[in-house]
């Protein structure tokens, strides 16, 4: 158990000092910042496509991040040390996944509404529209840790788990950017709240199986 | 400085019978025997490429075997693995990655306290510098201090005296010995000799 809260205390402290959230969140920005020069300054048209806008965006901005969460480690030699402790490794992994949801995506998903006020979202919906990507964020760590882990070793791993993972956000992106546009066409909160949780589930089934699946790949990649 | 701890469970056998490992299809190494004790030391000495990494990282139980038999303790948290890498983070100050280690391998059973510990590897005015700024030799003894910082029985170290001064390498010796006189296990991959050990075992050319 000790082990488990020094890696996440490890983990998270190690986001901060590299700025890791700092880096997805500017990139966050920017993307969403430049769009509307991109587009011309149709408000109409911005409010219409901010939803799908705002998802793609937060899910780059996440796949940038995924490269830190195992490449340091094996190169330093420190997944030597966790395979050599008393915890399961599915639990050191899980650790891991919850230090860069709590490092690195929930910062990134807490600024994000503020990129909407740049989309034209109206401030009353900024509440509802935080509350959608938060529920969509734990999906977002723990389906990446997966391809994560299944590229590492690899140079350049980043890029492979960005391309492993992309197909598993793609769920999370359709019923993430069609509750976003329910909030901002005004519907009431039972046609959204669903949406809500399905995300929420989406996020459990990937917090059991992102572990069990990056503690599976990366044991085969050091053996 | 020694550590007052001892292993006073049942003795440890790690014994190896005509062992062999291939790695990518390559065959490292084959028919190796030995048997090590509780107290004992043995050095493992081969050229370049002959195996001795991967020898050390399959009783560590880090690499699978590909033939022979090995009898060893399971249990994971009975090693200390020394690498070619020291594990630690850059990004870090020295105490940090020394608490770090101390919580995470040995849930903070050394009764020794980190400045202690520093200060017998000689590092001990450098606790708040960051980890990066330290020299190589500096780095190693700051990955030798988890051998302290965490007590455990088997001590497996790849190249323990890399970037080590003469100062150190006194100071290794002194914690191998007291290792040893506390039961401990230690097996070595060294190109340089090693004061401390007991046994040899030659991988590679000249087979016992």
């Amino acid at each position: 158990m000790s082990s488990f809260i020094a890696l996440i205390r490890q983990d998270i402290a190690l986001a901060w000092r590299q700025n890791s959230a700092g880096l997805s969140i500017s990139f966050f920005m920017i993307a969403v910042a430049l769009i509307p020069f991109g587009l011309g300054p149709d408000l109409k048209l911005l409010r219409e496509i901010a939803p799908g806008l705002v998802w793609v965006a937060l899910l780059l901005a996440v796949l940038l991040s995924l490269e830190s969460i195992f490449q340091a480690d094996l190169e330093d030699g420190s997944f030597d040390q966790y395979l050599l402790s008393d915890t399961p490794l599915e639990i050191l992994m899980l650790a891991k996944g919850l230090a860069h949801w709590f490092g690195v995506v929930l910062p990134l998903v807490l600024t994000a509404p503020l990129a909407g006020l740049l989309l034209n979202i109206d401030t009353p919906s900024l509440l509802p529209v935080c509350l959608i990507l938060l529920a969509g964020s734990p999906a977002m760590s723990f389906l990446g840790m997966m391809g994560s882990a299944l590229a590492a070793g690899v140079s350049r791993s980043g890029l492979l788990a960005a391309l492993m993972v992309m197909p598993l956000y793609v769920p999370v992106l359709i019923f993430g950017s069609s509750a976003l546009s329910q909030i901002l066409t005004g519907a009431a909160t039972s046609d959204w709240i669903n949406a809500v949780f399905l995300l929420l589930s989406i996020g459990g089934a990937a917090l059991f199986f992102g572990p069990l699946v990056a503690a599976a790949g990366l044991r085969a990649f050091l053996k | 400085m020694i550590n007052t701890y001892n292993f006073s469970q049942s003795d440890i056998l790690i014994e190896g019978k005509s062992l062999s490992c291939h790695r990518s299809a390559r065959l490292v190494f084959a028919g190796l025997d030995f048997t090590m004790k509780s107290g004992m030391a043995m050095m493992v000495r081969g050229a370049n490429g002959a195996g001795k990494t991967t020898l050390l990282r399959v009783i560590a139980g880090l690499l699978p075997l590909s033939g022979g038999s090995l009898k060893r303790p399971e249990t994971a948290s009975l090693y200390h693995y020394l690498g070619h890498q020291n594990a630690l983070k850059k990004q870090k100050t020295v105490k940090e990655n020394l608490s770090f280690w101390a919580e995470f391998l040995g849930n903070g059973a050394s009764r020794i306290s980190t400045t202690d510990i520093l200060e017998a590897a000689g590092i001990g005015g450098l606790a708040d510098m960051k980890t990066a700024a330290l020299s190589s030799g500096q780095q190693r003894r700051l990955a030798l201090t988890r051998l302290i910082v965490a007590p455990r029985p088997i001590w497996l170290l790849d190249e323990p005296l890399t970037g080590l001064d003469d100062n150190g390498k006194d100071w290794l010796t002194d914690m191998a010995q007291a290792h040893l006189e506390q039961k401990g296990l230690i097996i070595a991959a060294s190109h340089e000799p090693l004061v401390f050990t007991t046994h040899d075992l030659k991988i590679g050319g000249s087979e016992r």
